[in-house]
């Protein structure tokens, strides 16, 4: 069909097969084509303006059309999610492996690549937003961090000269030792407390989102 | 009033499709002519939403559609309605006529 439209009908089919692009392909151009086959019949090629203006305002909007062509189709196409995140099983997963993986290490690389896993399954999740991300990302590093400042102390430690019982001069009741002694149990429960809490705010999360969808 | 539109234009949509099958009763007929019975008889408020319905109609197998060459232009796309689509539009005319009738029935009293 080469019949040229008149401007004004060809912007209104323009339009419209730009918005028909959210229907299923045979249908838009199913509907494309008839819209065009109507204009054609409609607007012969000496129409007037004040013709084509009608023509087209009797048509209605595109938008109308297409919401027409669209009235018998599934609600709300849902975007295709993996099967196993359809469910927020990947997310479970992954709150698993948060607060497992620092145990796994006793096989160093079994420990990593959970960690790994865990934040993959984070970032991909369909249920989780940028927020909850990031908060299972700190939740992820915070045993790293803990390790590091394990590590940090120790060399400490190391470093410190020990005085011994020897000389006579016994190191204070607040040594070197006792202070570090002290801090590595409290950081190490913090640090499990935050993990619990932030697995706790990542788990209502998916479940409110779940229930929402 | 908007109102009365609102509603007349609902209760449009839902009889369209079979006003659709009772034009193609005699003959079948192209989109075009088809959207401009309609239009005269004041049935629809956007022309271009009736071909979603003729597509629909043609989906479910109650009107059939074929080219045919026209002498003063591209090929047009004629409708035709389907022995299930003869059917349909029988039912409905018994179920409109019962129905039409026992509305108006129950709407003059109020209005008496």
């Amino acid at each position: 069909m080469t019949t040229t439209l008149p401007a004004p009908a060809q912007a209104w089919l323009d339009r419209l097969e730009s918005l028909a692009g959210a229907l299923p392909p045979e249908r838009a151009a199913e509907l494309v084509a008839d819209l065009r086959e109507h204009l054609a019949a409609a607007l012969p090629p000496d129409a007037d303006a004040a013709r084509v203006a009608e023509v087209l305002d009797d048509l209605g909007s595109p938008e109308a059309v297409v919401a027409e062509a669209a009235s018998d189709l599934p609600a709300a196409p849902a975007p295709v999610t993996p099967p196993l995140q359809r469910r927020g099983t990947a997310e479970v997963v992954a709150l698993v492996l948060l607060v497992v993986w620092p145990l796994l290490l006793v096989l160093l690389p079994v420990g990593v690549v959970a960690l790994v896993v865990a934040l993959a399954l984070v970032w991909t999740s369909q249920w989780w937003n940028l927020v909850d991300k990031i908060v299972g990302t700190v939740v992820g590093l915070l045993p790293v961090g803990l390790a590091v400042a394990g590590l940090l102390a120790w060399r400490t430690v190391g470093s410190e000269p020990v005085v011994t019982s020897g000389t006579g001069q016994e190191p204070g009741p607040l040594g070197p030792e006792v202070s570090v002694g002290f801090a590595v149990p409290i950081l190490l429960a913090v640090i499990v407390l935050l993990v619990i809490a932030g697995v706790a705010w990542l788990a209502v999360r998916l479940r409110k989102a779940l229930s929402a969808s | 009033m908007e109102a009365d539109s609102a509603l007349l234009g609902q209760l449009r949509r839902g009889v369209l499709e079979y006003c659709v099958l009772a034009l193609l009763a005699d003959e079948e007929r192209y989109g075009y002519d088809l959207v401009a019975a309609l239009a005269d008889a004041g049935m629809v408020a956007s022309q271009g939403s009736v071909y979603p319905v003729l597509s629909r109609l043609r989906r479910a197998e109650l009107v059939d559609t074929h080219w045919r060459e026209s002498a003063d232009g591209p090929p047009r796309r004629y409708y035709s309605l389907t022995p299930a689509g003869r059917r349909a539009l029988a039912d409905f005319a018994a179920a409109w006529a019962s129905f039409s009738s026992t509305v108006t029935r129950i709407v003059s009293r109020s209005q008496s």
